[in-house]
């Protein structure tokens, strides 16, 4: 008989099944980020620091939190605008609405890039409209806040309609009936009932306007100081053998963006399924002494007396 | 509030979901929308809630046209089907929510969720969060909510269907409590006939979304007014059959036919099961059509509770449950297998379409 208390040992399979996981996922994504890291304090932390404060990669760091501000906003209110009139009204041509949502996906961003300065450019379709306006927006930030909104405008569509469609219309119903006007009600039962959906929404959206490179330099031109992202000035800074530049901005883009994805990460596992999601501070184990508590046994269901 | 429904009628696609629908409930009377699954009972009390509309006739809310009114000025209270509680609020908050975005004092929403809670019977549960309530619990919670605003109607989406017996009779307590002590009207949805016979004032019976038959409990019960009420209201035994010699005969089992000329038309028959008598043992099956006295065979005997139910198969291969007292079986001295004579005590007879 085998002695229960000894585990089997993993066979060599398994072993070389968990191996390969790790060389994969080590391999291609841990390794540039080690590089990153080395090749940016390579020179000593002070030229690291000093390559950063330079004017224009600071100006470029400036340009590209304005993206993100600028695609992170649009998406985020048209974005749940368009999901929920999607999800909740039947029109025609809302199918294939929702499938042209998927477009910047599937569309390379230098191509989304080039169409932005055709139709914004000197003979553009638009053009008379942005004479009037007298706002210039191929080859500057307004044209590229609109191709960055462009490049990431599937995420909050895509994250907040599956769980408004999860949620239904019951409870918005519900609050007609007790009197709730309908912005009263999205504003009360709705948004906070999608609130998840949008923060992941959001969150990749703004990681997405972080790593944008391609719609972005082709409308912008990438004057260095004016319209430089963070991306281009990367591209810049390797043409000009700035390593240390190039290393630390591209250092602190990615540490944006993968802080970004491990706060939706932290995010996720607070929100239990089927539980009041962070709404409530309390801890599950204090949830669970609640529900243990006298006189508040879930399954109270005698005849009252 | 009284309600008057004046020939409501909705479609969705070609497929008519609603009828032609009227009737009326006045003020304090509570109303059972009865029919099975599928029959348009929510559809009728969505649109007296506002929440549809309907293609054709007018909804009357105290005497005024509330048609297209918008729900949220009807002043009406919905306890949804599935309950549609907030599930990002407590049971607190969802019973104030209603009185919240009226812009209630408060001081006044503090105290009209205590006492809410209270008269739902969960006054601890306030700052529970509905997914850690049971179904009976949440129910409570919905009907709280609904009640909150001081609806003058309350409109109830099967409001007891997900729930196990024991929880639903005390509800059902509750429910009529409060509807007395309030004097608001009631509005419910269920297809448990036994649900709508217990609690209702009048039940308006639905099927494929017209209106079978309105009346009292007992009018129901006693006087259906179609083959489909009759059967669907209380436990029936269907027997087929045709009118010979002025008498409505299915196969040997006789009874009085409805007046007029109906000679050779098939008649359906409706019988109770405790409207069969059953009278002693007879040692064989007699044979042969001519024969005028009606037996049955004993398929099966189960005692439930105090009576006796008997599956019978009558001579001419018809089913016909019959229900007897534990007394009387013993009196009879019967057991499975035996055959005995039977004899209709009474039977609603309906002549195809048409009715007595």
């Amino acid at each position: 008989m085998r002695d229960p208390s000894r585990r089997r040992r993993g066979s060599v399979g398994r072993s070389l099944l968990i191996g390969a996981a790790v060389v994969y996922v080590g391999g291609l994504l841990l390794l540039p980020i080690l590089t990153l890291v080395g090749g940016a304090f390579a020179e000593g932390i002070g030229r690291f620091g000093r390559a950063l404060v330079r004017p224009d990669a600071l100006h470029a760091l400036w340009v590209t939190l304005f993206m993100v501000v600028c695609a992170v906003g649009l998406n985020a209110v048209f974005g749940t605008l368009a999901a929920y009139v999607l999800v909740r009204d039947r029109f025609p041509g809302r199918r294939a609405l929702a499938a042209l949502v998927d477009v910047p996906f599937a569309l390379s961003p230098v191509i989304a890039g080039f169409v932005l300065i055709e139709l914004f450019g000197a003979k553009g379709l638009v053009r008379p409209l942005v004479d009037a306006l007298g706002v210039e927006v191929a080859f500057a930030l307004p044209g590229m806040a609109l191709a960055t909104t462009f490049v990431s405008l599937p995420f909050v569509i895509r994250e907040v309609m599956p769980v408004l469609e999860e949620i239904g219309v019951d409870q918005e119903q519900a609050a007609y009936t007790l009197g709730a006007s309908p912005l009263a009600t999205f504003r009360r039962v709705t948004l906070p009932a999608i609130r998840w959906g949008l923060l992941y929404g959001v969150t990749l959206t703004a990681a997405r306007s972080i790593g944008e490179f391609g719609a972005v330099l082709v409308v912008s031109g990438g004057v260095a100081g004016r319209t430089e992202t963070a991306t281009s000035y990367v591209y810049r800074a390797l043409e000009d053998r700035n390593d240390t530049g190039a290393y630390g901005m591209a250092l602190v883009l990615s540490l944006a963006s993968i802080g970004l994805l491990f706060a939706m990460d932290a995010m996720k596992r607070r929100r239990a399924p089927d539980l009041p999601a962070a709404a409530s501070p309390r801890s599950p184990a204090l949830r669970e002494q609640a529900l243990a508590s006298p006189g508040g046994s879930v399954v109270d269901e005698q005849v009252p007396s | 509030m009284s309600i008057v429904l004046e020939g409501i009628t909705k479609r969705i696609g070609s497929q008519t979901i609603v009828a032609d629908v009227s009737f009326s409930a006045p003020t304090g009377e509570m109303v059972a929308l009865l029919g099975p699954s599928g029959g348009g009972k929510s559809t009728i009390l969505r649109i007296i809630a506002g929440l549809e509309e309907p293609d054709a006739g007018e909804v009357l809310l105290d005497g005024e046209r509330a048609t297209f009114l918008a729900v949220q000025e009807r002043n009406i209270g919905f306890v949804f089907q599935g309950y549609a509680l907030f599930k990002h609020m407590t049971v607190a908050q969802n019973v104030a929510f209603g009185l919240e975005v009226r812009k209630t004092p408060r001081a006044e929403i503090e105290r009209a969720v205590r006492d809410l809670l209270e008269l739902v019977e969960l006054p601890t549960f306030g700052g529970r969060y509905p997914s850690e309530l049971s179904g009976g619990q949440r129910q409570r919670v919905a009907l709280a909510r609904a009640l909150a605003p001081r609806p003058k109607l309350l409109l109830l989406d099967e409001p007891f269907g997900a729930l196990d017996a024991k929880v639903r009779l005390s509800l059902r307590e509750q429910l009529r409590k409060l509807s007395r002590a309030r004097g608001i009207t009631v509005l419910f949805v269920t297809h448990d006939q036994e649900e709508a016979m217990d609690l209702a004032d009048r039940v308006v019976v639905l099927h494929r979304g017209r209106v079978e038959q309105i009346g009292t409990p007992a009018e129901i019960y006693d006087h259906p007014a179609t083959e489909f009420v009759a059967g669907f209201v209380g436990a029936t035994n269907v027997l087929r059959g045709e009118v010979r010699g002025g008498k409505a005969a299915m196969g040997a089992l006789r009874v009085e036919a409805p007046p007029g000329d109906h000679e050779g038309r098939a008649v359906t028959a409706i019988v109770r099961p405790h409207d069969v008598e059953l009278s002693g043992r007879v040692e064989d099956e007699p044979s042969g059509p001519a024969s005028n006295v009606a037996t049955g065979r004993i398929d099966r005997m189960n005692r439930v509770g105090p009576t006796v139910k008997l599956q019978l198969r009558l001579a001419d291969g018809q089913a016909l449950t019959v229900e007897l007292t534990r007394d009387r079986v013993a009196e009879l001295g019967v057991s499975e297998g035996d055959v005995v004579l039977v004899n209709l005590r009474e039977a609603k007879i309906f002549v195809q379409d048409y009715v007595i």
